[in-house]
């Protein structure tokens, strides 16, 4: 009887075997078809802006303008046809600007959590699959990064070490690791006594081939679903430390600076500061609901009828 | 009894990790004062210095000594209020954050009631029919502010409450009539008023807080917001409540008395994090409404490459934090036993 108590051990293998595609392709018809046309309706959405930051040169009615260029004749006008969302201070189009302007925050968001991702997975691999001293010293490591409010360490960092774009990736991707540490940690730990994990060590597989190869892509499935939100929250901490004058520096474009930029005008001239603040939203907005989508799809509890 | 013995084992084990907490948080704001590329020591000898006054400065800086007794002398300095002299203020920083930091945790404390009370009510609201008119009313509103970058949606504020309505004031903590008449007793400016009987100048006080306020709270509420609906749902559907409404209880009490109690526990768990969000979305707010708090003071500092000032403001903020979220935990589990254990 005990016998058929215990969990069917190649059942359990099964499920932690699941790749990441069968996880987020093949359960799509799970979703509500209003959920499904947000989350389509998203992804079309990002897909233009990363398009817009690629072809800004060759999108923008005013390129010299979207990449810093000012004209004195055209200072703070509203939009019209020949600006269709103004101009700023410098008399510089806005649309231009935004086009421009999308790409230090793609780059950023999309570097910080790529970065995140792999730092974190091989921390949190390595000590949840190792264990022991190794796991004690990398999760209390995690833990004192966790201890600090994240955006106000990434402030401090580039404070620290200078502004610049490059280095608002650096600290935001300082303060970003340790999240994916403890999800993969937590993954880990238990896919070290997955069926097919021990064969693999049986038959021979040892150390960093281990981790890359059997723990991480397993425990990936929460990474992603994690890494989608996160895209949108890092365009929102990004686009702080550039409004702080910590990220790219003008005459360049970024979402951020402009609306420091246009913080002065913002009773006469209102779209200075909203239209590269709507850009921040929607875009972090995209991002957090296909994350939420994601989730929905992948993590059976928070489904409802 | 049982219970009472696992909740002081629980207590003490959480205030130990809370300790190595504080201990990590020092570690790390040390290994980053290390990190300035400026050599201290040639700023501290001052210009054109010779190489035995470098020596000196190194030797007074304490550099000279190996990096763990510079650690011991760096938490000397912490326990002391020895933080370093800020280059902005041209003061000491344990003295400006002392200053600085009631006008902020006042502010940060009405953005924490605001996204709690708010929050609450717009997720109870959107759970009382799922995917009805006002759950994806709430859904929509939800992801929008937990996507609202802080310094846009102060700016906002102002272009709508001041420029468009004329509703409430643009900045300030009080308008100009009180600047005479204003006190500074504990520091906290709502408190002060109140302590010296100005009720007037009370009534502006709360005025001025509508807008910064609502700023910083906009991600919790969305969050918390979310958190409660989700939970309400899951607490709705469950058997004893569906044995209430079979006995005809009234659903206002259903809903505020049965559910909303079990709902609430998990909406304490993001406590510590809307805190924390707060006292960060409190750098960019506090600026824009020219609060004369932390916030302000950082910016400045940052504008500055003031480092030491910056340093202060993050230990002093992630010590906050860290109290925050064992105070969270330590209530968490006298509400819920299952913590106790593991």
């Amino acid at each position: 009887m005990a016998a058929l108590v215990r969990p069917d051990p190649r059942r359990r293998a099964r499920l932690a075997d699941a790749p990441l595609a069968r996880d987020l392709l093949g359960l799509a018809r799970d979703l509500s078809p209003l959920g499904r046309w947000v989350a389509v309706a998203c992804a079309a959405f990002l897909l233009l802006v990363v398009l817009a930051a690629v072809l800004a040169p060759w999108l923008s009615p005013y390129p010299a303008q979207g990449a810093g260029q000012s004209d004195m004749l055209t200072l703070l006008q509203p939009p019209s046809p020949a600006h269709l969302l103004g101009t700023d201070d410098e008399g510089r189009d806005i649309l231009s600007r935004l086009l421009y302007g999308a790409r230090p925050s793609l780059v950023a968001a999309f570097v910080v959590v790529a970065t995140a991702i792999v730092l974190g997975s091989l921390v949190g691999a390595a000590a949840g699959y190792l264990g022991g001293a190794v796991e004690q010293v990398l999760m209390r490591i995690t833990d004192f990064f966790l201890a600090f409010p994240s955006l106000l360490l990434a402030i401090v960092i580039a404070t620290i070490i200078g502004p610049s774009l490059q280095n608002v990736i650096v600290s935001l991707a300082v303060t970003w690791w340790p999240w994916y540490a403890r999800l993969v940690h937590a993954q880990a730990g238990t896919l070290r006594q997955a069926a097919f994990v021990r064969s693999a060590r049986l038959s021979g597989v040892r150390g960093l081939a281990m981790l890359v190869r059997h723990i991480i892509p397993n425990a990936l499935t929460p990474v992603v679903v994690q890494g989608t939100s996160d895209l949108g929250s890092v365009i929102i901490s990004a686009a702080g430390l550039s409004y702080l004058g910590l990220g790219t520096q003008p005459p360049q474009a970024d979402w951020g600076s402009m609306v420091s930029q246009g913080q002065q005008y913002i009773l006469a001239q209102w779209w200075y500061v909203t239209f590269p603040g709507l850009a921040i939203l929607l875009t972090a907005m995209a991002f957090n609901l296909l994350g939420d989508a994601f989730r929905d799809l992948t993590d059976p509890s928070v489904r409802r009828t | 009894m049982g219970r009472t013995a696992g909740y002081g084992a629980y207590a003490a084990r959480r205030l130990g990790y809370g300790v190595v907490l504080v201990v990590g948080i020092t570690l790390v704001a040390f290994v980053l004062t290390h990190l300035v590329p400026s050599n201290p020591a040639l700023v501290y000898a001052g210009l054109h210095p010779n190489p035995a006054q470098i020596a000196r400065a190194r030797q007074i800086l304490g550099l000279d000594k190996p990096l763990y007794m510079q650690y011991l002398l760096f938490l000397r300095g912490l326990a002391t209020g020895a933080w370093g002299i800020s280059i902005t203020t041209h003061g000491s920083v344990f003295q400006n954050v002392m200053t600085f930091l009631p006008p902020t945790l006042e502010l940060v404390f009405f953005a924490t009631l605001e996204s709690m009370v708010l929050g609450v009510l717009l997720g109870v609201w959107a759970s009382e029919r799922p995917d009805g008119v006002a759950d994806v009313a709430v859904r929509v509103l939800g992801a929008g502010l937990v996507s609202m970058p802080a310094f846009w949606l102060a700016l906002l504020l102002q272009i709508v409450f001041f420029g468009q309505l004329h509703l409430l004031p643009l900045t300030g903590e009080y308008g100009g009539a009180y600047v005479l008449t204003a006190r500074t007793i504990t520091g906290f400016p709502l408190l002060d008023a109140a302590l010296s009987h100005q009720w007037g100048l009370v009534g502006d006080e709360l005025r001025h807080l509508v807008l910064p306020s609502l700023a910083l709270a906009a991600y919790s509420i969305g969050l918390v917001a979310r958190m409660t609906r989700a939970t309400m749902l899951d607490a709705l559907g469950t058997d004893y409540i569906r044995l209430a409404v079979a006995n005809g209880v009234r659903r206002r009490r259903i809903y505020f008395r049965y559910a909303l109690k079990n709902a609430i526990a998990p909406t304490l768990t993001v406590l510590g994090l809307t805190f924390a969000y707060s006292l960060t979305g409190d750098f960019f707010v506090e600026q824009i409404f020219f609060w004369n708090g932390l916030g302000s003071y950082s910016v400045h500092a940052i504008d500055n490459l003031d480092i030491a000032a910056v340093m202060g403001v993050l230990v002093v903020v992630s010590l906050a934090y860290t109290v925050v979220n064992l105070a969270v935990d330590l209530i968490r589990a006298l509400f819920d036993p299952r913590l106790l254990v593991e």
